[in-house]
């Protein structure tokens, strides 16, 4: 793991009508880090994966990954450099099969453009790496929460991507689940050598499984540093009056 | 593992078929019939070119005549400016449907779901109303009258019945090849989600665009034929609404994620269309299509193929996994390297 | 030229009242009604057919036939429409304009067989009067037309933001899920509010037969003008239909004068089509 920026997000403004989404986010992902995002709800977590991603466009700032400025590109040029993102309501291609949703983002990489046979093969092999191998034929949407957000795993894999963006990937598991997800990360993390940033409002996955942790709040960032640094931070105690963390 | 239907075993059954039809006017069975089958077989080249868009994506038009028209208009125009013979200027009539999906799709494409259901109804309105309305190039309401193709009428029934049933390959061809490649995945996915396809690598717009175009395309060329068999074009038949919905109900009454779906609707279609006309007549077919397009889409939204499906699936899911296989090595393909 | 221009106005307050039926269910995210305009021909032949089997005026008979569309409209909601609101979002959207058109053509059809498709019309004493207001010639029954537009429309916004119904109404398409949680019953909202829409369907019918001539034909360009007006005016904005209407008057007059009366539907057409494609959520009405 190295200290080299992967993706720097740089004073971010964005809003809506009258709200302000994004008050001036600053954040830095190095690479090869698990870097945690937290905050109270409404802080802007979801919408700055969606700057990041390109879905939205910010009305100032910058968003540069490894040296590439995202903010004017499209979600599907972000995605070809390497960026994939899972979401916090579970959005599988509910009538493909889950051979079909992972073959998606295989199909459509810049290198090397890969036939249709040869992402199958591909996608299969996600597959069993994420543990779906015997649902490859299966619709997605007859599947449970926990191999649903499998599937978007391997999306994410099946991408190429160097930076995967989770969104509160833990929600809705139970605790024999989740802790089988971050041991899957955790294995997947180092085997692609992975980026990856999570939002996550499980304290006790983060805490634990985090290399530096960022906090937002109303658009903005209000503190970074290693989890136990954060955790210590009475700003960051204020903004989160009532939650515990085990 | 494949689904069935995207096998070549399919394909193969569908050109059996196919050849067996293209027997019919060697038997016994009266000139009539024969004639009257290119009916089926423009419906079903219809039905099959407006699931391209339609099914495979998901962006429903209600404007497809619109290119069958457009299709007609262009061989019209061509003879009726020119002199031109339509059986020269018949690929033309494909180009021009392309050309006009482009603009429709520039226009209306950046809006979803019944949304563009509606627009492209408008834009089949805004081509009638141009037809009606500029006379020096389509004569206005009175229409464009064309040659005969020849003055024997069984060899210009069986003629018309051989070039029907060329177009239902082509367009059974085109949409399977693309059901199977990697456009046709990127449509589909397009359709189940498009925001999230878009950030997984599609280039939605591009995929849009030639489905789009392909559909047209394979319209006009039907129009084409239809308007030179029927030798008359004019407006209200070309760009008729009634044209345009009839596809929309093959398609989902067969099953519109397939390339099988379309094919079986349009059979249907006209098998209980004529019966319904033969028995209570116009008007109340007129009717009766309306409630059945109603009941199709209320009773039936995946087609008959849904329910043939529903019944293929097991419904008990396969073990789950026992866990996961060890790490891949890292010179294979899926390294970003 | 102004006089044209008036008639224009006077037109399009007509063809507000017309759209704002389908205004008001298109409210709603997931249905475009394109049923509407159907119920509003309908409207008028029952106001035709109910004056002339008891030999009342038609403003008698109104009410009945107000009643009588809007027990349809219920069921229409009932029969149709909420079988289809369990249905994936994609999916409803489209599914329920397909069905709607299809009950469109039905309706179509029925009024075909019931009254033959000859072209009918109310016609009362005053029916070919004219006014003579600062030096130009208004239809009196276009006046009338208009004043009773006006009329509906103006209740209909006091009944949305007044009446506890009303507010319900709004409430529901703002936020479906709080107004749930509000205690409001949304399925009955849902049969109320389409039962409303196709009651001023049927006032818009009366105007309709007062003031022109139809025919069961009659659907297929009133759905256009229904729905230039909704779509132009917003979503379920009272006020928005109403400017809306008077858009599409003006450019309907001002294409016929200027250019030719046979470019007019182009017009509304194109116009339409461009609020649909630029700003789908009409001039009023919240984005989408």
């Amino acid at each position: 793991m190295s200290a080299e920026p992967l993706l720097v997000i740089d004073d971010v403004h964005l809003h809506f009508g009258g709200v302000r989404a994004l008050n001036g986010v600053k954040l830095v992902v190095n690479s090869g880090e698990f870097l945690g995002v937290i905050g109270p709800n409404g802080a802007g977590k979801t919408t700055m994966f969606n700057v990041i991603t390109g879905v939205l466009t910010p009305d100032s700032g910058s968003v540069k990954f490894d040296g590439h400025e995202l903010t004017r590109r499209t979600p599907d040029q972000i995605c070809r450099l390497g960026i994939a993102r899972t979401y916090q309501r579970v959005r599988s291609f509910s009538r493909l099969t889950v051979m079909q949703n992972v073959m998606v983002p295989i199909v459509n990489r810049d290198r090397a453009k890969v036939s249709i046979n040869e992402a199958r093969e591909i996608a299969l092999m996600l597959l069993s790496r994420v543990g779906l191998s015997n649902y490859a034929d299966v619709e997605a949407n007859r599947l449970n929460l926990f191999h649903r957000k499998k599937i978007e795993l391997a999306r994410a894999l099946g991408a190429g991507a160097r930076i995967v963006l989770l969104d509160e990937v833990m929600a809705g598991l139970n605790a024999v689940e989740a802790d089988a997800a971050s041991e899957l990360l955790r294995a997947l993390k180092q085997e692609f050598s992975l980026t990856i940033v999570c939002i996550e409002h499980l304290m006790r996955i983060i805490m634990a499984v985090s290399d530096r942790v960022v906090v937002l709040d109303r658009g903005a960032t209000i503190a970074s540093g290693t989890p136990a640094q954060v955790a210590d931070n009475p700003q960051v105690q204020r903004a989160y009056l009532g939650n515990e963390y085990a | 593992m494949q689904a069935q239907h995207l096998s070549w075993g399919g394909l193969a059954v569908f050109m059996a078929i196919v050849a067996a039809c293209a027997l019919l006017p060697f038997t016994p069975l009266p000139d009539f019939y024969i004639q009257q089958a290119f009916r089926i077989l423009f419906f079903a080249g219809l039905a099959q070119s407006w699931n391209i868009l339609g099914g495979y994506t998901g962006y429903l038009s209600l404007g497809h005549s619109s290119f069958v028209g457009i299709g007609g208009y262009t061989i019209g125009c061509l003879f009726f400016a020119f002199h031109w013979s339509p059986f020269l200027t018949f690929p033309l009539a494909g180009v021009s449907a392309a050309m006009l999906a482009l603009i429709i799709g520039l226009i209306c494409f950046r809006i979803r779901g019944s949304y563009f259901l509606i627009a492209t109804m408008l834009v089949l309105f805004i081509m009638q109303t141009l037809a009606n309305n500029l006379p020096s190039v389509t004569n206005g309401a009175d229409g464009i009258d064309l040659p005969l193709f020849t003055s024997n009428f069984t060899l210009e029934g069986r003629i018309w019945f051989y070039i029907g049933l060329a177009l239902v390959v082509l367009t059974t061809l085109v949409a399977f090849f693309i059901e199977r490649s990697r456009l046709g995945l990127n449509l589909m996915a397009i359709r189940e989600d498009e925001d999230v396809a878009r950030t997984m690598g599609v280039k939605v717009v591009h995929c849009k665009a030639i489905a789009f175009v392909v559909s047209a395309a394979l319209a006009g060329l039907l129009g084409a034929a239809y308007t030179y068999r029927a030798h008359v074009i004019e407006p209200s038949t070309a760009f008729s609404v009634e044209m345009s919905a009839a596809p929309i109900m093959m398609a989902i009454l067969g099953g519109s994620r397939n390339w099988i779906g379309p094919l079986i609707g349009a059979v249907i279609y006209d098998v209980v269309s004529n019966i319904l006309l033969l028995t209570v007549g116009n008007e109340a077919s007129d009717m009766l299509f309306a409630v059945f397009l109603i009941c199709v889409v209320l009773l039936l939204p995946d087609g008959i193929i849904g329910i043939v499906n529903r019944f293929r699936t097991k419904n008990v899911l396969p073990e789950p996994p026992s866990g996961v296989t060890p790490p891949i090595r890292s010179d294979s393909a899926l390294h970003p390297v | 030229m102004l006089n044209v221009l008036v008639l224009g106005i006077l037109n399009g307050s007509i063809y507000a009242l017309v759209g704002s039926g389908l205004s008001l269910t298109y409210g709603r995210q997931n249905v475009i009604d394109v049923a509407n305009p159907a119920f509003v021909v309908v409207g008028a032949y029952l106001v035709l057919f109910l004056s002339e089997k008891f030999g009342l005026d038609p403003y008698l008979v109104t009410p009945l036939a107000l009643a009588a569309l809007f027990v349809m409209g219920a069921v229409v909601q009932m029969l149709l429409i909420n079988p289809l609101l369990s249905r994936p979002d994609f999916e409803m959207h489209v599914q329920s304009a397909l069905v709607l058109f299809g009950l469109a053509m039905f309706i179509q059809v029925c009024l075909v067989l019931t009254f033959s498709a000859d072209f009918r019309g109310i016609h009362t004493s005053y029916t070919d009067a004219v006014v003579r207001i600062a030096g130009l010639r208004l239809p009196l029954v276009k006046l009338i037309s208009t004043g009773l537009a006006f009329v509906t429309l103006l209740s209909l916004y006091a009944f949305l933001t007044r009446t506890f119904i009303g507010k319900a109404i709004l409430a529901t398409y703002a936020n479906r899920e709080t107004a749930q949680l509000l205690a409001i019953n949304v399925k009955r909202i849902d049969v109320i509010t389409y039962g409303l829409g196709t009651a001023i369907a049927g006032i818009a019918g009366l105007v309709i037969a007062l003031t022109f001539s139809f025919s069961p034909a009659s659907v297929l360009p009133w759905t256009v003008i229904g729905f230039a007006v909704a779509v132009i005016g917003g979503k379920g904005s009272v006020l928005g239909t109403f400017i809306a209407g008077l858009t599409v008057g003006i450019v309907e007059a001002g294409v016929s004068v200027t250019i030719s009366a046979n470019w007019t539907y182009l017009a509304v057409y194109s116009l339409l089509l461009l609020v649909f494609v630029v700003r789908p959520s009409g001039l009023l009405g919240e984005r989408l």
